[in-house]
């Protein structure tokens, strides 16, 4: 009873802390909702910022030529159908396009050289055509490049027929039947936009959007991240108790040290659990998280809790007071929260010694218990980052709570 | 002389305290260094960060085969030939395998190609993945280069065939128009307006010109809590009261504890770009007068949202609540994580309202393009009307309720 009773007690300090309350419930569902609100768009895809392009067209078609090339490659980049993509401007010379760039005022510059007409006319061996891009917009750029690539091979490829054609063909019929080639060969390039070169299928299996895929990693290495901040700022009641002198109060009631010990910890796992509770049924219903299936989320739920709990006490057992908690804290879980992977859940290609390192922190295996739980594994499949998790914890424990009880015990505190 | 005891009070009393060390330079330090070696840069790591890519190669003519070296040489991802057990398990490769995609040819595809009956090949991809995605747009890329050259043959051989002249051997194969493609008649440069090495053919973003700046950023406002948490104290336990009873005027009190703020972020920002230009090549002298302009800014804003926190926080604990909430949604809506052109159009409009945004929209003009004052006038003027705005609302605040 009395145990239950320091137990409530400390669940409704924290509970009643405003601080705390932030940390536990309000940053993860906070910075969740910053990763959801930034790659969230209609499509459920990401959406990509329409680029400015800075065209100067420098081109000058050789005398008589039938068509103008450069003139064409900027009626083509600035089809409707490419508007969401690109938007294109007109610069009167290289130098100008360029310094919209350097400016900031455009994301590319796109420079047609002046024998580009001449290359496609096999006048010149070859053009080429200069895209001078802003790095501060790296997507944008690519968008760019992309798509001037795009438009650069239908008019090489239209290029190529008529001089592939153009070298079976000898006689006074050679160059026209080039130019027909050429024409042809623009012709099929539309029509070819129509046809599906590759279909793409769909791996069998769940598939969360994009956002939602990626506010539930987001949202796990938050929750693990707070809980463990939970976890140790439960374990430093000992410290504020002691020093605000109800802790001795405490013991001059019938109360032994191992049903403090107990009744705390007990305090913190329910506050870790109400925590956990929330944050997974409010992430459910803003973002549409699926976290699994109900065994294997309850299992790693407790597995952290205990991991957390664990922690906190055996951080909380080499501090000296209440005002190195802060300090302590914050350098030791966003330590170990960053080897775990907690700040790069989203990352896809992270070097090989980062995956290697999380697997030397508690927070590293509860993320592999979370992470298998998102994939809708069984018990069976997240076996071992479950026992490990718990493994942690009740070192942590083992080690932490025989020092506690000589600091905090009767005798220490009186 | 009396602002200036005032600010020096202050600056003792945040330097006193060797636990300020920690969140105003190691943090950020931590954070940039990990933020930098986590983030893949192609042109600056040793390991092969293209995404695995399987191969079920059911037609195994030269065409497909060539397929295979096209996609490999476009550089974005990696094929792997699947063995048969393998290939009964795409689903699981592409959902759990690491891999970013499993290409399906179909018996026949590269005759039917040459044959101008082009089959579509498969891709098992999530395009609900940033994997999926990209390996979509790399196959895509990769057989719209073959469907190409296909029409070229196609289109030379129907020409040839149509006459009118003296007609020399056969048209080209699809595989000969490829050879012949790989010298285009029209070819595209790519440049790069890079700070410090203009003209530069790498569109690569070195790894810490965004974890730098974005660190510098969120930490100038996590700083915060140190100096908000002065003048809390201060009003708490009556010394701003008794302050203001000898002949001290309130601006000068005022003034005294904004200029120790200021003092205070702008030692900090320019200790994290020292160490960012020394120790991590990231060019904040590109432009040294810009930079020293955009720290004055930055530390003069970050100061005024350190006085509105301190004059409308009533405890520490609200004090630093306050701080993480700022820090959090100014760093993460402005850009200081991940750049915005990467965000929704939504979140970009939301995010330049934040002051934040303009600071690094001018600290990437600098480090990337090397821009000077001309190109940053723009957001520095806007972090010193954000500035201004703060500081009057603390102002106005510690005006009418002091204590």
């Amino acid at each position: 009873m009395k145990l239950a009773a320091l137990a409530w007690r400390d669940v409704r300090r924290q509970f009643r802390s405003g601080l705390l309350l932030v940390m536990m419930l309000g940053a993860p569902l906070l910075l969740t909702g910053l990763i959801y609100f930034a790659f969230s768009s209609p499509s459920g895809t990401p959406e990509i910022a329409t680029v400015t392009v800075a065209v100067a067209d420098l081109d000058v078609p050789p005398a008589g030529a039938p068509l103008a090339a450069g003139r064409m490659l900027v009626a083509g980049l600035s089809r409707p159908e490419l508007a969401p993509l690109l938007h294109i401007v007109t610069a009167d010379s290289a130098d100008a396009a360029r310094a919209m760039v350097t400016r900031g005022d455009a994301g590319a510059a796109l420079v047609i050289p002046a024998d580009f007409s001449a290359a496609m006319l096999d006048e010149v061996p070859s053009a080429t055509a200069s895209l001078f891009t802003d790095p501060a917009r790296p997507l944008g750029a690519g968008v760019a490049r992309d798509v001037v690539q795009r438009a650069l091979d239908t008019f090489s490829g239209s290029a190529l027929a008529a001089r592939l054609t153009a070298v079976h063909v000898t006689g006074p019929a050679a160059s026209a039947l080039a130019g027909r080639a050429a024409a042809n060969f623009a012709m099929s390039a539309t029509r070819a936009m129509r046809n599906r070169a590759v279909d793409v299928a769909m791996p069998q299996g769940d598939s969360p959007s994009f956002v939602t895929r990626m506010a539930a990693q987001v949202m796990g290495a938050m929750m693990i991240f707070f809980v463990f901040f939970t976890g140790a700022y439960g374990a430093s009641s000992f410290l504020r108790e002691q020093e605000e002198g109800t802790l001795a109060r405490l013991y001059t009631t019938p109360t032994t040290t191992t049903t403090v010990l107990a009744g705390k910890f007990l305090g913190t796992a329910v506050t870790l659990l109400v925590q956990v509770a929330v944050l997974l049924s409010v992430s459910s219903l803003v973002f549409g998280i699926r976290w699994g299936r109900p065994l294997p989320v309850v299992l790693a739920s407790a597995a952290m809790v205990l991991a957390a709990a664990g922690f906190g006490v055996l951080l909380v057992a080499f501090v000296r007071n209440s005002r190195q908690t802060g300090p302590m804290f914050g350098v030791v879980l966003t330590a170990t929260g960053m080897i775990g992977g907690l700040m790069t859940s989203t990352f896809t290609s992270l070097p090989a010694g980062f995956e290697l390192a999380s697997r030397f922190t508690p927070q590293g295996w509860a993320m592999a218990a979370w992470r298998a739980c998102l994939d809708g594994r069984g018990v069976a499949s997240m076996a071992l980052p479950l026992a490990v998790t718990l493994a942690i914890g009740a070192t942590c424990l083992a080690v932490g709570v025989p020092i506690m009880r000589r600091r905090f015990s009767q005798g220490a505190v009186s | 002389m009396k602002l200036l005891a005032i600010a020096g009070k202050d600056l003792l009393q945040v330097v006193r305290d060797r636990r300020s060390l920690i969140f105003l330079l190691l943090m950020p330090v931590a954070f940039t260094l990990f933020f930098g070696l986590a983030i893949p840069s192609t042109g600056a790591t040793t390991h092969d960060a293209r995404m695995q890519l399987g191969v079920v190669d059911s037609d195994g003519s030269v065409l497909s085969r060539r397929l295979q070296l096209g996609l490999a040489d476009a550089g974005a991802v990696r094929p792997e030939t699947l063995d048969r057990l393998q290939a009964r398990y795409i689903d699981d490769l592409v959902r759990r395998g690491g891999y970013a995609g499993v290409l399906r040819i179909p018996p026949g595809w590269g005759a039917a190609l040459e044959a101008g009956t082009p089959e579509a090949v498969t891709l098992v991809a999530d395009g609900n993945t940033q994997d999926g995605l990209a390996a979509v747009q790399a196959v895509d890329a990769a057989v719209q280069r073959f469907l190409a050259a296909q029409r070229v043959a196609a289109t030379v051989a129907g020409t040839l065939a149509v006459g009118g002249g003296a007609i020399q051997g056969g048209a080209p194969d699809v595989a000969g128009v490829l050879d012949a493609w790989r010298s285009p008649p029209l070819a595209l440069a790519v440049e790069t307006a890079r700070a410090g090495a203009v003209g530069a053919s790498s569109t690569n973003e070195g790894p810490y010109d965004q974890a730098s700046p974005g660190m510098i950023v969120q930490f100038a406002v996590y700083g915060l809590i140190l100096s908000a948490m002065v003048l809390v104290i201060e009003r708490k336990n009556r010394a701003l009261a008794r302050l203001a009873t000898t002949p001290t005027s309130r601006a000068v009190i005022l003034g005294g504890h904004t200029l120790a703020m200021v003092a205070l972020v702008l030692v900090q920002v320019l200790v994290l770009e020292a160490f960012g230009q020394l120790a991590l090549g990231v060019h904040y002298l590109a432009s040294p007068l810009a930079t020293g302009l955009v720290s004055v800014a930055l530390a003069l804003w970050a100061a005024s949202l350190g006085m509105l926190l301190g004059a409308f926080a009533r405890t520490e604990e609200q004090v630093v609540a306050w701080s993480l909430i700022a820090m959090f949604v100014l760093a993460g809506l402005g850009g200081a994580w991940f750049p915005l052109e990467v965000t929704g159009a939504a979140f970009r409009t939301v995010g330049h309202v934040m002051p934040t945004a303009w600071a690094m929209d001018a600290y990437r003009a600098v480090l990337l393009r090397g821009a000077g004052v001309a190109q940053t006038w723009r957001p520095l003027l806007i972090l010193l009307a954000f500035a201004a705005l703060f500081q009057g609302v603390a102002v106005w605040r510690l005006a009418r309720r002091p204590d």
